[in-house]
This record gives C-alpha cells, sequence and structure tokens, in this order.
C-alpha cells in the first residue's frame, strides 16, 4: 500500500511504499542527488540542472503504471511486482559523476594517438589496469554490497534479485528484465520528458497517456502497442533522434564534454588529481563511504585543481571547463546515410581521414600543440538504438540478437506484435534506413585568428 | 579507433576469431569470445547482459561494426600491441576454442559462454549437466548431456569456473 508521495513535476503525484521509500532514504541513493542527469547541458541551458535523483523516481512511476496494465495479463505476482519497482527505482544506482561523461573515457580518442604518425610508434595497451566498469557493473556491485542498501531491500538474497533485473541477468525469466530494457523502456519515456521539460527543447515530449493506455500483452508474452497508437509510437522514436541530435549532442555541450573527456583521460594516465587509475580501483571506492562523494562536484574539484598543471594541454582544458569558454568548433561534416548502401559515410570517411594525416602539420604551420585538437566521430545517430550500423543488411544481424528491444505494433487483429520499423505502411519503415552521421574538430584556444586559419584550412576536407 | 575498440580488436585477433561479421556463427563467435576473454581477466569494459542466445553486449556488435566499416581498420591495428600478462591469459582460453564435431565454433562458444554466466551471476546453483542442460533448453538452447558435459569440463580445466565443492 502506498504510504509516501512525492510530486514530480513530469508525472504529477509518484506513490511509494515505505519499503521502497527506506531504499529512496538510503545514502547511497541520495547519492543521486548530486549527478546531473544531462552531463554539461546546463552550460547550454541554463535549466538543465535535474538530476538523477528524479530521473530515477520518473522510471519507476513509469514503471508502476505499466505494472498497472501488464500484470494480470503477464501473469505476475505481487512480490515480482514488488521487485520490478525496486529494479526501476534502482536502475541507475551505478552512475558516475557527470554520468556517462566519466563513464566514457575509454572510449576518447587523443589526437597524438590518432594521427597517423602515432601508427608508426610501437603502441602497448595494459589491459591488466581494467577500463572504468560501466555504470550497471557498478549499480550491480551497489546494490549488492552496500550495507544501506541491502538492509533497506531487506537482505542480500533480495538486493541480488533485484540486481540481476536491471542489468538483465536474470536467466530465469527474461520476460522481466525486458520491461526494463526494451526499447518502450520506461527509462526512455522518462529521459526525453525531463529532459524536453528542463532544456526547454520540445522535441522529447512524448504522448505517454495515450501510449500506456494502449499497451497489449501477446499470449507469448511480448509487449506491444496497439495499431491506435502507432502515430504516438513512431513520434516516440523521432522525439528520442531529435533529441540526440539537438540536445545530447548540442556542439557546445559536446564540445565541453569532450574537453572534460580527454582531461580527465589524461589525469588518469598521469596518475593526477586522485582520478583513479583504473576499474579495479572504482570497485573498491564502490564498497567504501568514499564513493558517496564520488559525485558531479568531485569531478569539478579535479577541474578546478587541474587549472594550474604544468602540462599546458592538461591546465588548457581545465580552463576551457571552468570559464564556460567551449573549445572553438573549427568544421563539422554532417551526412545522412542509406544503409543499403555499403561502405561508410563518404564526407565523414574523408574528413577523418584528412584530420589523420594532416592535423599534425596544422598544428605545426599555426604553431600550437596538436593535442589541442579534439577529433570526434564518426557519431551516429538513429531512430532506433543500432545508430552505427550503416548497411541495411548489419541493422538486420543486429535485430535477431536485440529484437526485443524495438517497439512493437499489434497489427489489427493480429496476436502477436511486429517491429515498428517493418510495417510498410510506418514512416518509421522508411527512416530506420537512414543514419544520421557526424564528424567534428575542436580546438581548444582563445586566438580567433588561429581558429579562423584552422577553419580556412579544414574546410575542404571532407571532399573527395 | 578509440582504445577500447582497438583493444576488442586486438583480442579478436590474439583468439583467431575473425572480424568480419558476415555470417551468424562469426558474429556469435566473437560476442562468446569476447566473453570468455573478460570472464578469463582481460577486461575490455563491456557489459555482457543475457539476451536471446546467451550473454550479448551491444557495445561489442557496436565497436566490432563500426570498426570494420571504416575503410582502413586494418592499418590503424598497426603498431600496437596487447601485454604480455593478457596475451597468455588469452593464449590459454583459445586451446579450448576448437570445437567438438557436431557443433559450430559459434555454437560451441555459445554454450560456454552461457554455462559461465549462469554460474558466475548465481542464475544457478549447480554444476550438473543435466540441470544446466534443462535450463538452457528452457532458452531455447538444445545440447545433448555429453557437449554440455564437455564444456564443463572445458570451463574447469581453462579455470574460469571452479569446481563444485
Amino acid at each position: 500500500m502506498p504510504q509516501r508521495v512525492v510530486t514530480d513535476a513530469i508525472h504529477g503525484t509518484i506513490e511509494l511504499t515505505d519499503d521502497e521509500w527506506r531504499v529512496v532514504d538510503t545514502p547511497s541513493f541520495q547519492r543521486l542527488r548530486h549527478l546531473k542527469q544531462l552531463q554539461m547541458a546546463h552550460l547550454t541551458y541554463p535549466n538543465a540542472t535535474h538530476t538523477r535523483f528524479a530521473h530515477s523516481l520518473g522510471v519507476f512511476s513509469v514503471m508502476s503504471n505499466v505494472l498497472r496494465v501488464a500484470k494480470e495479463k503477464l501473469n505476475i505476482s505481487a512480490g515480482k511486482v514488488a521487485e520490478l519497482r525496486l529494479a526501476a527505482l534502482l536502475h541507475d544506482i551505478g552512475h558516475y559523476p557527470y554520468s556517462h561523461l566519466m563513464e566514457k573515457i575509454d572510449k576518447v580518442q587523443l589526437t597524438e594517438e590518432f594521427v597517423s604518425s602515432a601508427r608508426e610508434r610501437k603502441k602497448s595497451i595494459d589491459l591488466t589496469a581494467a577500463p572504468y566498469p560501466k555504470h550497471e557493473r557498478l549499480g550491480e556491485l551497489i546494490v549488492t554490497t552496500r550495507q544501506d542498501l541491502l538492509d533497506a531491500l531487506g537482505g542480500a538474497e533480495r538486493a541480488r534479485k533485484i540486481a540481476d533485473l536491471f542489468t538483465r541477468s536474470s536467466a530465469a525469466d527474461p520476460q522481466l528484465s525486458k520491461l526494463i530494457h526494451s526499447s518502450l523502456d520506461m527509462d526512455r519515456f522518462d529521459f526525453l520528458l525531463r529532459d524536453a521539460n528542463a532544456t526547454g527543447v520540445p522535441y522529447g515530449n512524448v504522448d505517454l497517456h495515450y501510449l500506456l493506455s494502449n499497451l497489449m500483452v501477446s499470449p507469448s508474452g511480448m509487449l506491444g502497442f496497439s495499431h491506435k497508437a502507432m502515430s504516438a509510437a513512431e513520434q516516440f522514436l523521432f522525439a528520442r533522434f531529435f533529441m540526440y541530435k539537438v540536445v545530447y549532442f548540442h556542439k557546445t555541450t559536446y564540445g565541453l564534454e569532450e574537453a572534460c573527456r580527454q582531461l580527465l583521460r589524461r589525469c588518469r594516465d598521469s596518475s593526477l588529481y586522485g582520478v583513479p587509475s583504473s576499474g579495479a580501483t572504482i570497485e573498491d571506492w564502490v564498497k567504501a563511504d568514499t564513493f558517496l562523494g564520488f559525485s558531479d562536484g568531485w569531478v569539478d574539484d579535479v577541474v578546478r585543481r587541474a587549472q594550474e598543471d604544468g602540462n599546458p594541454v592538461i591546465a588548457g582544458l581545465a580552463k576551457c571547463i571552468v570559464r564556460r569558454q567551449p573549445p572553438t568548433l573549427i568544421r563539422e561534416v554532417c551526412e545522412l546515410k542509406d544503409r543499403s548502401v555499403a561502405g561508410a559515410a563518404e564526407h565523414c570517411r574523408n574528413f577523418l581521414s584528412r584530420c589523420r594525416d594532416r592535423l599534425e602539420k596544422l598544428a605545426s604551420d599555426l604553431g600550437i600543440d596538436q593535442r589541442f585538437f579534439l577529433v570526434v566521430g564518426p557519431v551516429p545517430v538513429s531512430l532506433e538504438d543500432r545508430g552505427s550500423i550503416h548497411t541495411s543488411a548489419g541493422a538486420k544481424q543486429i535485430e535477431e540478437e536485440e529484437k526485443d528491444e524495438l517497439v512493437k505494433i499489434f497489427s489489427r487483429g493480429a496476436d502477436e506484435p511486429i517491429s515498428l520499423v517493418d510495417i510498410p505502411t510506418s514512416i518509421a519503415h522508411v527512416a530506420a534506413n537512414y543514419v544520421h552521421q557526424f564528424a567534428r574538430l575542436y580546438l581548444v584556444t582563445d586566438d580567433a585568428a588561429i581558429a579562423e586559419r584552422a577553419r580556412t584550412t579544414v574546410g575542404e576536407w571532407d571532399k573527395s | 579507433m578509440n582504445r577500447r575498440q582497438t583493444s576488442t580488436l586486438l583480442v579478436l585477433q590474439e583468439l583467431g576469431i575473425t572480424s568480419n561479421m558476415d555470417a551468424f556463427d562469426e558474429r556469435l563467435s566473437v560476442q562468446k569470445s569476447i566473453y570468455l576473454a573478460q570472464a578469463a581477466g582481460v577486461e575490455l569494459g563491456h557489459y555482457f547482459s543475457w539476451y536471446l542466445r546467451g550473454p550479448y553486449a551491444p557495445s561489442v556488435a557496436q565497436d566490432v561494426f563500426d570498426a570494420i566499416q571504416n575503410d582502413d581498420h586494418r592499418s590503424s591495428l598497426e603498431g600496437w600491441e596487447l601485454d604480455p600478462a593478457s596475451r597468455a591469459k588469452l593464449a590459454t582460453i583459445r586451446l579450448h576454442f576448437g570445437p567438438p564435431a557436431s557443433l559450430t565454433q559459434g555454437r560451441w562458444l555459445e554454450l560456454l559462454a552461457s554455462i559461465h554466466f549462469l554460474i558466475a551471476r548465481n542464475q544457478v546453483k549447480t554444476q550438473d549437466p543435466v540441470a544446466l542442460r534443462s535450463l538452457l533448453a528452457r532458452h531455447g538452447k538444445t545440447y545433448t548431456a555429453d557437449q554440455v558435459a564437455s564444456a564443463i569440463s572445458v570451463l574447469h580445466a581453462a579455470n574460469l569456473i571452479a569446481r563444485a565443492a
């Protein structure tokens, strides 16, 4: 029975039981109040300061509504309903400071490793120093080892069951964890609505209530929407596409985030400012109380101290973040790639290839350190998550493994739903064959003349 | 290519797994061999969940597809090499990658990775081949009792799972 009530800007009244409230009240969960949901987007959209805490409650609310519709049709017991609600509440408990920003520092492409001359040097990858674990792994560790959560969840066995649900480890009943991880998942419904509301960019608005009122369950247990809600489902996919294109990959936000990623990566590689040297250290932190301070403020402190570093690249990256002087966008190459045509997107490929071959000389001509260039891409954005799969054949191959995650529709009179992108009358059927892609070159500089010279030089680098 | 992509491709190279991803069995082998490499302690930063064919990480598919669509991905690997300790671990598990005559390599690696996942993530409390075979069958994985027993022996021999007390 609901005992506690939270008023939320997106979902209105959210009701929690005493058991659920005990979880919210733990220090481990309260840490989420200090992690911004949208990384550095607040530096572009001033109101985008909402947190993982609010988002987690939002996902919990959507899950509660979905379960109200689906629990009888899926024959889910009251005990499982309680576990699913808790899994939704805890699904983001393992997030790093600035969310995905810090988690992805192993994907950073440092210019000195990217340029052609780097190929001639002998390089070693030391995998004995583990990369930073994904947030799902940290979430699993937090829920199954931190005493405050073990107490609130009623013991280790129950904590393990809940972690298995949000990490999709549960082999006992795959249908249940699908509820959290499918494309119609609660996570996306909440973040699109919440981020649109906070940024003031309207593209993320989703007709959530209509979609939920048209949620159906097939005899085999597949979830999907009635054909009546096909347009709302299409709009949901397009909402995600436009939010990525406009908000999450905004040129200013992304430039500042890339500067921060590169800064943290350089600090980690040189063991500076306490940035953990490996994923093993982060896993150790999780088990200690120091973890409670592992929040956005922790990164802010690293950045603040790095401004005075003796390495001009580290100091330069730090200053551009603290002073909010974003890296200058020297060139952006965008294109829409038809997945049915083999090969990489031509303009992005040409541009990145020229960057690889010519950036060292350009830096030398401009009299700057090449490490002030930040090379980004190719970054794909598509209707579904399979953005980087550029060919139709590639997209089909992925579907075999990830097909549970596609948004599904029950055609009129059909017992089982099919993927929305496979319905010929859907606009998503056509749009899914394309992927938007961009590559960018930023320069960390406060010298407008140097930036302009760089712009002039790289202007044609995407041409054949 | 970023560091994670480079590491992932180097590990596949070291394990003798083709990364061209054209056939379903090749894609299965890529996923499951990276899973087993991480299980052996060569941590690449991919997180595996339980999908239709057992342990699966979308980031592995993304990284490998991204890399092979890049025309010069082979030359991007030039000059890079893995540390000796990781190479030694990979050499040990590679010894067991050859499938029994009745299975393709992808199906064999799927069996090894699935059993390892079920045990390592505490989804089963037994190493009994009959019980494991029946759980796998519930997920549409049809293997013979001999194949399951042989996979358990291999996981022991490669030190990927401890023997049941």
